[in-house]
């Protein structure tokens, strides 16, 4: 075989591989774009997806939530009224007891104030009577020992003729 | 006959008169409810006595009256009654007579307020004379002061006539003194001696 025509023949088949490559290439981008291309709207329908998905969880918790309040808000009235009533008759039975305990403490008190009013009162009495009598007694000793019946008839002349002048006015 | 009857009434009433007066003169300090007692004592008594005794008069019937009522009336009375005996008036006072005599003293005396004047001690016969016609003064109404003696006055005098009382005696005096002298407020910060 020629050199000739085996050069040619070479150039052919580097031309041709040339080609192939250059071929090969273009084929490689075409399919990264179509990959570029699918993942764009893979990502796309999955967002979207998501989205839904996130929108419906999120409408279902408003949902419950909603629901969950208005359960929990009827429940607490409910609670509060039924405690309100027990609240009320518990008040009202305590408030009954306070006051009784009250008028009985106070009852005690003023009881306790006044006997011990008179308790004071009575040993006033007593000790004042007492002295009095002591008084008495010594007075009733000196005059018997001092007076004799002249200076006492003076002393009633005295007080009468006071007593008929005060009986005049 | 009419003239006899008002000069009989007369006498009667002037001899009543003068019975009454000595009476009150001789029991003035005694208390109504006693003298009427022993007036009723003196009438029953002699009642029965007179009846055995017709034949006394003068000092025998004194003595026959002492006899009878010796320490059992009061002296005043007795002394009345021995007046009754020796002006020989004893009649008055015994059988009929007697029971209206009572009568008509129980009367009297119904009205005749009695005054007792309360002191410490007996008092002479003339304080007591002198305190009676003071009294006098002020009691207008018929009445008799009767003397009573309480120790325990310690001084001074005490009137009750039955309405009021008069205490000017030195125990209620005290008593009062005493009183007034504890329940004087106290004077804070004062300064002794």
């Amino acid at each position: 075989m020629a050199p000739g025509l085996m050069t040619v023949l070479l150039a052919i088949a580097v031309g041709v591989v040339v080609l192939l490559i250059i071929k090969l290439f273009f084929m490689v981008r075409r399919l990264n774009a179509s990959f570029a291309k699918l993942g764009y709207v893979i990502r796309e329908d999955a967002k979207k997806y998501f989205d839904d998905a996130a929108g419906k969880i999120v409408d279902t918790n408003e949902q419950f939530q909603s629901s969950y309040t208005q359960i929990v808000h009827d429940g607490t009235i409910s609670a509060l009224a039924d405690s309100s009533l027990v609240m009320e008759k518990t008040l009202a039975a305590a408030h009954e007891d306070a006051g009784k305990v009250i008028q009985s403490a106070r009852e005690d008190a003023q009881r306790i104030t006044l006997a011990a009013r008179q308790n004071a009162e009575a040993h006033v009495h007593q000790e004042l009577a007492r002295s009095a009598d002591t008084i008495e007694w010594v007075m009733e000793q000196y005059v018997d020992h001092t007076f004799d019946r002249t200076y006492h008839e003076e002393i009633i002349n005295k007080l009468l003729e006071e007593y008929i002048n005060e009986h005049r006015d | 006959m009419s003239t006899e009857t008002n000069q009989a009434q007369s006498n009667a009433t002037d001899y009543i008169a003068t019975v009454l007066e000595k009476l009150d003169s001789l029991t003035m300090h005694l208390p109504v409810s006693q003298l009427l007692a022993e007036l009723q004592i003196i009438v029953e008594r002699l009642n029965f006595s007179m009846t055995h005794n017709k034949g006394l008069d003068g000092d025998d019937l004194v003595a026959e009256v002492d006899l009878l009522f010796q320490g059992e009336l009061n002296e005043g009375v007795l002394e009345f009654v021995r007046w009754l005996a020796h002006e020989n008036k004893l009649t008055i006072v015994t059988g009929r007579p007697g029971q209206l005599f009572l009568d008509h003293c129980i009367k009297i005396y119904d009205r005749v307020t009695e005054v007792h004047f309360i002191t410490a001690v007996d008092l002479h016969e003339n304080t007591r004379r002198h305190i009676s016609s003071r009294l006098d003064t002020i009691y207008t109404e018929p009445h008799r002061i009767i003397f009573d003696v309480m120790p325990k006055l310690v001084a001074g005098f005490v009137i009750r006539d039955g309405s009021m009382a008069v205490d000017r005696s030195l125990k209620t005096l005290m008593t009062r003194k005493i009183h007034e002298r504890v329940n004087r407020p106290r004077t804070t910060g004062a300064i002794h001696g």
